[in-house]
């Protein structure tokens, strides 16, 4: 009897102790978060629903209706999806390729890894300049052309824009990718592949029956956040060709940008929380697809 | 134990922080001190901005579209006791000896006393001590000049002359005379030296005049008209070049008005105004002995001043080296510093550095300053001509004189008496000056680019007169990139202006501000307004603020673009204009003939592709959001804009003539003067055609896309609502002043919507006649003015007559079509890629 109110005491006290120096930690964070995320975010859903600069009168869904009418929405909607359906396998590919060679045991491979984490922390503005140097009229890549005989490229202009910027996204999101994938791949017990050697198990065989099967939770990880990562690629496509640039490369950052300039707020916000509940609805998705394919794996 | 304190310490930092950060700044309960100024006024304008930073009293700025209005104001309210805390008075002022002698500055002598650092050698001490009045120190100089005579010292040397280091007096000048001096047939002095910097350069103020005695009108002021015309009959009066009269040797002396200020002979000297001349220079030296300087800028406070302390800690600014170091500061600095800082700009070559010596000796040889106010110096040029005539006698001038004087100050006081009558009626017209009404009264707000907008000052000013319960609170900013980023960054944050005045190049695409709702209708408020009659507008250009039946913004002022030439370079060139077929092609066919014939010569001054989408048919649909920019009538417009644009004259090549553009056509080098077509550029380009070419000028409208299509206008200042002000009745009514009042009085700019106005304009300029008075070049070079050809108000009245649209720039789209052009013109695209990257972009901005 006399021991029972101690321990809850105890349990109270390292309680209160715990919580609060938790949310003493948690406290700026969350502070900053509610005031630069989501405060905007409660007051950009208004805009949805209003019209007029300041949010002067309510109009229910004309605005949601409008947006789907609207050519350069659709057309910003629909690059953004082909530019997502190019990037992000891509990315995935080329990051889990590296990522494995990284993982073998090969001299200096250290530095290799440093390497791919630099373009992860050059910024933004002296990476254009070198995509720059390479793209240009006058650049690398068509003095490359030139020289092999072919006639030189408009980089940034029709269907190679999207390349470009494909590339880029890689060259730039790819150090982030490799870090995971060799977190990944590291912590696939070594047991399984000296399990599978000794019962004669080749190198792809490995590959296919260990590697990947057991790297895919991470992978799925890496793909939304390779996805979302699309949708922030503004900077980078701005440097490179302004606010409008070729149609093909014309993204819904630049939509919602320009619609920034353009006083257009009740389209910004529009389409920016149709973009926000696409990523919701794909990540929703993919946790479900994901947790039933880990199921199927254990 | 940490973990209990933790979150106390964070609360109670955050506690601390918050209470610092949400406390504000301490109340400061401080009277605020009110500037008046003119909105050209750049020195003041810079000044107050720069109290603003360093001092914590509020500045209220009331700014006045002209000085007419400013000293106006500034006079009626000292007299009633009101009016601004600081008071700046120049040599363009009307009306400050009345002030200063009914009393209504303050004695700043205990202040200045009580300063040492105003005291201290840093500031030019005779000349700010050196103007004083019944012995008090009511106004102090911020700046000066001195007047100086200039020679060559093989000529000075030549009359055998008494100038040395301490200046020539006039009564010296007479000696030279006497000697001899004219018997070379050279004149001792050229007539720009005038009677009144005679009486400065002797110490004599303008409060003399209205303070004198009989003594000082039959004594001082006859025998100084006496001195003054023998020295008059010996001076050359055919230039008022210096520099040319010296070079040809036709004058022993030119005098040099504000010498000793750096941006004036200095500036001159070190631009080559002089060649290689080695200049000699004598201060104007006063008969008795000693110099004076004129007294340029005077600076004093307010008697009845709420805040004395703070009207002299901007004095003082004034006085600082960062105010008088500043471009806008036009006159010689009493600030030390700030003197050398500007001498030093111009140094760069020997002669110069000469100069410099010269003009600093005059600091050291100034014993006092005098200021002659404009009523004054009228009166004395009215008077004095028919003295120099031989008509009068110097006593009867200086009778006249005296009786001006006294009539000048009787006019004076009726003036200020009927202000006081007008006193009753205060609820119409209350007392701007009155800072307690002030808190009273509603606030609307509008923002201006100060330079393009002064006919909007000047509503504001007639707006906040005649409105008891509301005040316009203008908001002036000096560069266009700063009014471009407060007007976007205030409207996107949903605020905005309550009065949208500006010029559609310096907001946001305005079909945009229109789709997102940022205007009100004027509509709703015109058709409610009795007084509002839409035949008094131009049709045409009114209703381009129409827009789905809704109006969402008046173009108050118009242009129309022209060509300027002459007969003589048509001729020379072989050029015939048949205006009923001045088409582009017609243009290609002149270029075309000029490229065939070899000859380095150019068509125009400068040509924008603007120019040639101004008359084709609109390639956009605003309400469908649809482009036509892929079609081929804008292709053919990109190859005639590439053709023609080979022969648009570098801006280089124009910098070799000093940037002076008749210079350039008149060279041979450039057939057509791109400027705008109304009566002041047409004033202006026909008077300095006639002083370069000695030609009158032609004027033919920029050629059109297809023949027989009109005349094309551009809405050059709009005025609209705020669709979320909540003073929509008011701002219209201010609209009104500025589309029925302010833009009549403004003279110098672009053609008003109003055809009242823009005939009183129009007759302004048939009225002059042949006393058409100076107006300057591009160099700054002051010409004759020659009356406006009738010929020109026929061909503008014709034109506007004929107008079928009026274009508003959108700055989004011109952007768009700017940054494909580069690439065209560079060659990087041809004209169906060109064309078809705008229209994509273009469409793709329309819809978004």
């Amino acid at each position: 009897m006399c021991g029972k109110p101690k321990m809850k005491i105890r349990a109270r006290e390292f309680y209160t102790k715990e919580a609060l120096a938790a949310y003493t930690f948690i406290g700026p964070s969350l502070i900053g978060f509610s005031v630069f995320f989501i405060i905007p975010f409660v007051g950009s859903l208004y805009y949805c629903f209003t019209r007029g600069i300041g949010g002067v009168e309510f109009v229910g869904l004309a605005n949601f209706i409008d947006l789907f009418r609207s050519e350069s929405f659709l057309l910003a909607f629909k690059n953004t999806l082909i530019f997502s359906g190019i990037s992000v396998p891509l990315i995935i590919i080329v990051s889990f390729a590296i990522a494995v060679l990284l993982t073998q045991k090969i001299k200096g491979l250290s530095y290799f890894r440093t390497f791919y984490i630099i373009p992860l922390i050059i910024p933004t503005a002296s990476v254009i300049l070198v995509w720059k140097i390479i793209f240009d009229e006058f650049g690398i890549a068509n003095n490359l052309l030139v020289r092999l005989n072919i006639d030189p490229n408009q980089w940034y202009e029709g269907k190679w824009s999207v390349i470009v910027l494909s590339l880029l996204y890689i060259w730039k999101n790819c150090g982030y990718n490799i870090i995971l994938f060799i977190a990944g791949i590291n912590s696939i017990p070594s047991a399984y592949y000296e399990s599978a050697r000794v019962d004669g198990a080749g190198k792809l065989r490995c590959m296919f029956g260990i590697t990947i099967p057991l790297v895919l939770p991470t992978a799925f990880f890496v793909f939304i956040m390779s996805f979302i990562n699309t949708f922030k690629v503004f900077k980078e496509a701005y440097l490179l060709a302004g606010s409008y640039p070729d149609p093909n490369a014309y993204l819904l950052q630049h939509f919602m940008n320009n619609n920034f300039f353009n006083l257009s707020y009740q389209r910004l916000s529009t389409s920016a929380f149709i973009v926000l509940l696409l990523v919701i609805c794909l990540v929703f998705l993919m946790f479900r697809f994901e947790n039933k394919y880990a199921q199927n794996i254990t | 134990m940490i973990y209990k304190r933790i979150p106390i310490i964070i609360l109670i930092i955050s506690y601390v922080f918050i209470s610092v950060s949400c406390s504000g700044p301490k109340e400061n309960n401080e009277p605020p001190i009110r500037i008046y100024r003119t909105s050209f006024d750049e020195m003041v304008m810079e000044a107050v901005e720069l109290f603003r930073k360093n001092h914590n009293t509020e500045v209220n700025e009331v700014v006045f579209s002209n000085m007419d209005e400013y000293y106006g104001q500034v006079a009626n309210e000292l007299l009633k006791g009101s009016g601004p805390d600081v008071i700046l008075i120049d040599p363009f002022s009307r009306g400050a000896d009345k002030l200063l002698l009914e009393g209504a500055f303050l004695d700043m002598g205990e202040l200045l006393k009580s300063d040492e650092d105003i005291a201290s050698a840093g500031y030019n001490q005779a000349v700010m001590n050196g103007f004083t009045y019944d012995d008090k120190r009511f106004l102090i100089p911020i700046s000066y000049s001195v007047n100086a005579f200039a020679s060559t010292r093989q000529m000075a040397d030549g009359m055998g002359s008494g100038a040395d280091d301490g200046g020539i007096s006039v009564a010296e000048l007479q000696e030279m005379i006497k000697k001899g001096g004219n018997d070379s047939g050279r004149a001792i002095l050229d007539s720009s030296f005038s009677f009144t910097d005679m009486l400065i350069s002797n110490g004599i103020s303008s409060t003399s005049f209205y303070a004198g005695t009989g003594s000082f009108y039959d004594g001082t002021l006859t025998d100084m008209l006496k001195s003054y015309k023998a020295l008059y009959s010996a001076m050359n009066k055919e230039s008022n070049d210096p520099g040319q009269l010296l070079r040809d040797k036709k004058c022993t002396f030119v005098h040099i008005d504000d010498a000793s200020n750096p941006n004036t002979l200095l500036k001159d000297y070190s631009a080559g105004k002089y060649g290689d001349m080695e200049l000699s220079l004598y201060n104007a030296a006063s008969d008795n002995g000693g110099t004076y300087a004129a007294a340029r800028i005077m600076a004093g406070i307010n008697k009845n001043s709420k805040n004395p302390r703070a009207a002299f800690d901007f004095i003082k600014m004034l006085l600082s080296k960062d105010v008088q170091s500043m471009d806008s500061f036009i006159y010689t600095p009493v600030n030390q510093e700030a003197y050398q800082l500007k001498i030093g700009k111009y140094l760069n070559n020997r002669n110069a550095e000469k100069v410099a010596e010269d003009i600093k000796k005059f600091q050291s040889n100034i014993t006092g300053a005098a200021y002659i106010s404009f009523d004054i110096e009228q009166i004395l040029r009215n008077e004095i001509k028919g003295y120099l005539d031989d008509q009068k006698t110097a006593e009867e001038t200086g009778e006249n004189i005296r009786i001006a004087v006294n009539s000048d100050n009787e006019k004076g006081k009726s003036i200020e008496e009927n202000s006081e009558d007008h006193s009753g009626d205060t609820s119409t017209a209350p007392d701007s000056g009155s800072p307690i009404a002030d808190t009273d009264k509603k606030k609307m707000k509008m923002f201006l680019y100060h330079y393009g907008t002064m006919e909007a000052v000047d509503a504001v000013r007639r707006f906040n007169m005649f409105s008891p319960d509301m005040e316009i609170d203008v908001e002036s900013t000096k560069s266009r990139d700063e009014f471009t980023n407060k007007f976007t960054a205030s409207v996107m944050a949903g605020e905005g202006p309550d009065i949208i005045i500006a010029e559609p190049k310096l907001v946001p695409s305005i079909n945009n501000m229109i789709r997102n709702d940022v205007f009100a209708d004027l509509n709703y408020l015109i058709e409610n307004d009795p007084e509002f009659e839409p035949g008094d507008y131009y049709e045409q250009i009114l209703d381009s603020g129409l827009y789905q039946g809704k109006r969402y913004y008046i173009p108050c002022r118009f242009s129309l673009a022209v060509l300027y030439t002459t007969d003589e370079i048509l001729e020379q060139n072989n050029i015939s204009i048949d205006e009923s077929d001045w088409t582009w092609d017609r243009m290609l066919e002149i270029a075309d003939r000029i490229g065939e014939a070899g000859e380095d010569k150019y068509l125009f001054t400068e040509l924008e592709f603007y120019d040639l989408l101004r008359s084709s048919e609109p390639f956009i649909d605003y309400e469908k959001r649809s482009t036509r920019f892929d079609t081929e009538d804008f292709i053919e417009l990109l190859d005639i804009y590439r053709k023609l644009h080979k022969y648009v004259c570098p801006p280089e090549e124009i910098d070799r003539y000093d940037g002076i553009s008749e210079l350039v056509l008149s060279s041979g080098k450039v057939i057509f003067l791109k400027d705008e077509g109304c009566p002041v550029q047409s004033f202006g380009n026909n008077s300095r055609f006639i002083h370069y070419m000695n030609q009158e000028a032609r004027m033919y409208l920029m050629p059109s896309v297809k023949k027989g299509k009109g005349t094309f206008a551009d809405a050059e200042l709009i005025a609209g609502i705020n669709a979320r002000s909540k003073y929509k009745e008011e701002a219209y009514k201010y609209i009104k002043i500025l589309l029925n009042d302010s833009l009549t009085d403004e003279l110098d700019r672009s053609m008003p919507v109003r055809e009242k106005s823009y005939s009183a304009i129009k007759n302004h300029y048939i009225s002059m006649g042949g006393n058409a008075g100076y107006i300057s070049d591009s160099y700054g070079n002051q010409i004759n003015g020659t009356a406006i050809p009738q010929a020109h108000i026929d061909l503008l009245d014709g034109w506007i007559g004929n107008i079928t649209r009026c274009n508003i720039t959108d700055t989004s789209v011109k952007e768009i079509i700017d940054e494909q052009l580069e690439k065209f013109l560079d060659g990087k695209s041809d004209s169906k890629q060109t064309a078809k990257v705008i229209n994509d972009k273009i469409r793709i901005f329309l819809n978004e």
